[in-house]
């Protein structure tokens, strides 16, 4: 993937909270890193390249409360200085064995981590997806010249092409990446995708002083869960259409 | 989903946005104990479907509720937070009653008074609603207002009214529809739309523009009353309207792994020979490299030809799984070689754990050989029969040929070749069986030998849940070859077993014909299983049965006589109560037909008659006459239940038993259905054909499902929709088919089609309207 050339362009990054999180965040103005249980404990900061997507916290398949009112911060693409590691997947559902099935037991973590640069998602974007739009839509290319010993890309590309029934959703092929630096949101963020419950006086006033873009959606409580994650990608990536990233 | 708990308890309340006011989801936990909190899945009907398990992390939880039980069926809660004092939960009904009195009063911020109003549809004008929405964002930012108005509120009602006024429904155009954009200055608003959207209005932008006639009272909120029509001529419009013109593929592609698997492939016809009926032989530098120099696209057909050794075995299944991934669709076929004892050093465990593993991946796995067939020369196995060699290679050999036979027979417009490797059409384990005959009843006789040859295999033919037939044969051979090895193979198979017959000439063998079976069945140990003993006694009444192993069915046995044949699932508890019965029935499955439960003890009479309701025989290894008076017309004493029993039992009972013959109907194309795919995805298109046969039967539900009305004449009238959960998740919108059935005495009919109905329902909280 390294020796690979970028794809065009560039794609801002995404950080989803629920909304104690966000509230925490906008009291601060800050987006701090937190203690990874993955990582020994490190203080990391997530964040993913592009896609709206939220990070697997744990090893049961049920849905976390953000997975219901998700907030969904949408950072400029030069906004985080650089990253400490990047994955091509959520590293948290790597961990919690949720790729099992596609990937060989002895294969690590650590085996298809990226260069830690913004240029690696590009790269791996213009290998595995082509574009940046393919990317975001999680429409992998079907061929794809991987060296024939290539395990780790070759699994990966099994992996987010596989569409057999596998319960995977679309952070198989989300590119993670992680910080140790926190990100001061007026300067970092550029827009936020919220609940409209969520979009009090008091929470618009505070976007309005950071020079964020407030988008609220609307919230009800909804059927189920998933109905939130396709409505936030459909907004999302208007957004960046409109914002010429698409 | 579809696993959770039947009922569960209230537990508390949270607020996700952990503000106030605002909704609040309901919590619940399991009956009689465990720590999880659940939620509801609610159904569109507003029923509770199925509750999942939550995580609320440092969420506060509200625990001042009352345990109300709520069963799966039963109208979901919602709920809503006021302020730190005041919750509510309550039905949505109640609580759209409270809301309506509580906007009225209360000081709201636009966008909460918004959310109420979609909530509760009679709480007035949601347009001047909007507008005010807007005015408030305005004030703290007009760009987050503007992006507001033109992202979340105009342009999904543009692409939905688009959606709904499309002439043309192909696909390029409706995935087209879900990628316009919008952008509004002062009075207008401006739609890009991309080639394939002027192209289904014939370039006529007036039509176009009055198609999105339904939002003008929307953009009029926002004063915007000037539309205009702009193209979107990016790379992105580009691809979509772009018709991809593939070069001729191969119908199959032999991949032969080590020397046997060339053999094989080298003897069914030279590479240059075998391409020009489409078949691609890879060489064996190529297939040695195995995925990525392969020339493989979504559904390919590809056969992997190797030895049963553990290298080429992992080999095997690492190619299947990188094609399975490329959306192809690989099978195998091994030779297991035949040894008096395990050659020393052998792995026999890593053997079998290898093939499992290739088993999962590939379609299918056909078994060559083995300790039965060996490398012996058999006599005549059928009177009349050439005395055929019934070698691996032999078959080997001929299988591959039956693959080319098949070939051909596609290109001449008969059966389709895929239908050999279609999922639902049967296990994945496979036997071959060869036969040949000249003159006179050839077919006949090769028929008979080429299940004698498959017999001497693994499996016995007889019992396969699905047969590709390969006739091969000479021109002077009799004419009317190809109906009568059909009729003599549908006369062999049980009923519900899939069969295609592919045909081919070849002047060469004059008046002799070969006959070649691919037999799906189940796998080897069912020869050696022994059910437990008092089983036996089906037999002293005549039935046959044989141990049931296909994947996610919880049924044990599977019986037959005569016409008659069944699941059985073998219980070893009574069922005393509705909600017993209710458990053990809505995981049956009964996409086959009635089921039958086989107690120790008979339950009486009542029991019995609920499960009848359910369509399933209540049976007992002690009185199985009364199994067979039931089982000469078993619908006959269901339908008698139904047309007796209460509307609202009907339809409980009846869920499970319809659904599963719908999904069967589907997943066999029955001519009465008509599936196509007209639906975009987010972006993409949905590949609704490979959904359909790798969909459980359990995945799909119905909703709505509606009694029509019963007799005369003993039937008993249904309709409604069938919903697919998995494709639904996958494609974002409804996958929905609309259906009109009867059952009565002699099975479940359609009364017209069934319908696809996906580009036509959106998703949404609009109720689905069935327009059958």
């Amino acid at each position: 993937v390294n020796q690979h050339p970028p794809a065009e362009g560039e794609l801002p990054l995404t950080h989803v909270a629920d909304g104690l999180g966000f509230r925490g965040m906008l009291e601060t103005g800050v987006l701090r890193p937190e203690p990874c249980p993955v990582f020994d404990g490190e203080p990391l900061l997530y964040l993913f390249y592009g896609r709206p997507a939220y990070r697997v916290n744990s090893q049961r398949l049920s849905s976390a409360i953000d997975a219901y009112a998700p907030v969904c911060l949408i950072l400029r693409p030069d906004g985080l200085g650089s990253p400490k590691r990047v994955f091509p997947f959520d590293s948290g559902a790597f961990s919690g064995e949720r790729f099992a099935e596609a990937m060989h037991r002895k294969m690590l973590l650590e085996d298809f981590a990226l260069d830690p640069d913004l240029e690696g998602p590009l790269k791996l974007i213009a290998l595995f997806f082509g574009d940046r739009d393919r990317y975001y839509r999680n429409a992998p290319l079907q061929q794809v010249a991987i060296p024939p010993l290539s395990f780790e890309a070759l699994s990966y590309h099994i992996l987010i092409t596989s569409r057999h029934e596998n319960g995977f959703d679309e952070r198989i092929s989300a590119i993670e990446l992680q910080s140790q630096d926190s990100l001061d949101l007026s300067t970092a963020a550029e827009a936020v995708v919220l609940p409209d419950g969520f979009a009090t006086d008091e929470v618009l006033q505070r976007l309005a002083a950071l020079h964020i873009t407030a988008l609220p959606y609307d919230y009800i409580p909804r059927l189920r869960p998933e109905s939130y994650t396709g409505a936030i990608y459909t907004i999302v990536r208007d957004y960046y259409r409109r914002r010429g990233y698409l | 989903v579809t696993t959770g708990p039947k009922a569960a308890s209230l537990h508390g309340l949270v607020n996700p946005v952990d503000v106030t006011p605002a909704f609040a989801i309901p919590l619940f936990q399991r009956e009689g104990g465990g720590n999880d909190l659940l939620a509801q899945i609610i159904g569109r009907d507003g029923r509770v479907e199925n509750f999942t398990p939550i995580e609320i992390g440092l969420y506060q939880v509200n625990h001042d509720v009352e345990p109300v039980r709520l069963e799966v069926g039963q109208p979901a809660l919602w709920a809503f937070q006021w302020d730190a004092a005041r919750w509510l939960v309550t039905t949505r009904e109640a609580l759209s009653d409270e809301l309506l009195r509580f906007s009225a009063s209360a000081d709201l911020t636009p966008l909460l008074r918004l959310a109420i109003a979609r909530f509760v549809p009679r709480a007035g004008d949601t347009d001047a609603l909007v507008r005010k929405a807007f005015e408030h964002l305005f004030q703290y930012s007009p760009e987050s207002a503007a992006l507001w108005r033109d992202l979340i509120i105009l342009l999904p009602a543009a692409r939905a009214a688009l959606r709904s006024e499309l002439p043309s429904r192909s696909r390029a155009a409706l995935r087209a529809a879900d990628d316009v954009t919008l952008v509004c200055e002062g009075p207008s608003l401006r739609l890009g739309v991309s080639r394939p959207i002027l192209a289904a209005f014939d370039d006529d932008r007036q039509h176009l523009l009055a198609a999105l006639s339904p939002i003008r009272p929307l953009a009029g909120a926002f004063d915007i009353d000037r539309f205009e029509i702009v193209e979107n001529s990016d790379r992105r419009a580009r691809e979509l309207a772009s018709d991809p013109s593939d070069a001729p593929r191969p119908l199959v592609t032999l991949v032969p792994l080590s020397r046997i698997g060339r053999s094989m492939a080298t003897a069914a016809g030279h590479h240059s020979r075998l391409r020009t009926v489409g078949i691609e032989s890879l060489s064996p530098d190529i297939a040695s490299k195995l995925s990525p120099d392969i020339d493989a696209r979504a559904g390919d057909l590809f056969i992997i030809l190797l030895p049963d050794e553990a290298d080429e075995l992992a080999d095997a299944e690492r190619l299947a799984s990188s094609l399975v991934g490329r959306g192809c669709l690989p099978a195998a076929i091994v030779v297991r070689s035949y040894h008096p004892a395990p050659p020393p050093g052998s792995d026999s465990a890593a053997s079998e754990r290898r093939f499992d593993q290739l088993a999962r991946t590939a379609r299918w796995v056909a078994v060559i050989g083995g300790p039965q067939t060996g490398g012996h020369a058999l006599q005549p196995l059928v009177d009349g029969a050439d005395p055929s060699r019934n070698s691996p290679t032999h078959i080997g050999k001929w299988l591959v040929r039956a693959f080319l036979a098949a070939a051909q027979d596609q290109q001449a417009g008969r059966e389709p070749l895929d239908l050999a490797f279609k999922r639902g059409r049967g296990p994945k384990f496979a036997v071959p069986g060869v036969g040949s005959a000249t003159g006179r009843g050839a077919v006949r006789t090769a028929v008979e030998a080429a299940y004698a040859s498959a017999r001497a295999s693994l499996l016995d033919p007889e019992t396969a849940r699905s047969i590709a037939a390969f006739l091969i044969r000479g021109h002077t051979a009799e004419s009317d070859a190809r109906q009568q090895c059909l009729d003599q193979i549908k006369s062999r198979a049980r009923h519900e077993s899939a069969v295609s017959l592919y045909e081919t000439v070849l002047p060469t063998l004059k008046n002799r014909v070969y006959v070649v079976l691919l037999a799906r069945g189940f796998s080897s140990d069912s020869i050696s299983w022994t059910p437990r003993a008092d089983m036996g006694k089906l037999r002293d009444h005549g039935w046959s049965y044989t141990r049931l192993r296909e994947q996610g069915e919880n049924l044990d046995l599977e019986i037959w006589k005569d016409a008659a044949e069944f699941g059985v699932m073998d219980l070893d508890r009574r069922l005393t109560t509705t909600a017993e019965i209710e458990e053990i029935t809505s995981g049956m499955p009964m996409y086959r037909g009635p089921v039958v439960l086989m107690f120790e003890q008979l339950p009486d009479i009542k029991i019995r008659n609920q499960l009848l309701l359910h369509g399933v025989i209540a049976a007992s290894i002690d009185r199985l006459d009364l199994l067979d008076n039931l089982s000469r017309q078993p619908l006959r004493t269901i339908v008698s239940r139904l047309l007796r029993a209460k509307a609202g039992d009907v339809l409980k009972a009846m869920a499970v038993f319809v659904r599963d013959q719908l999904m069967r109907l589907l997943w066999q194309e029955e001519p009465g259905v008509s599936v196509w795919d007209q639906s975009p995805t987010r972006d993409e298109t949905f590949e609704i054909e490979g959904w359909l046969t790798e969909t459980e039967p359990f995945e799909g539900r119905l909703e709505p499902f509606e009694l029509d009305g019963r007799g005369p004449g003993r039937v008993v009238f249904f309709s409604g929709v069938l919903r697919i959960t998995p494709a639904e998740t996958k494609a974002g919108y409804p996958v929905a088919f609309g259906f009109k059935i009867a059952i009565d005495d002699h099975g479940l009919r359609l009364r017209e089609p069934m319908r696809f109905l996906g580009a036509e329902v959106q998703s949404g909280d609009t109720q689905l309207k069935l327009d059958l």
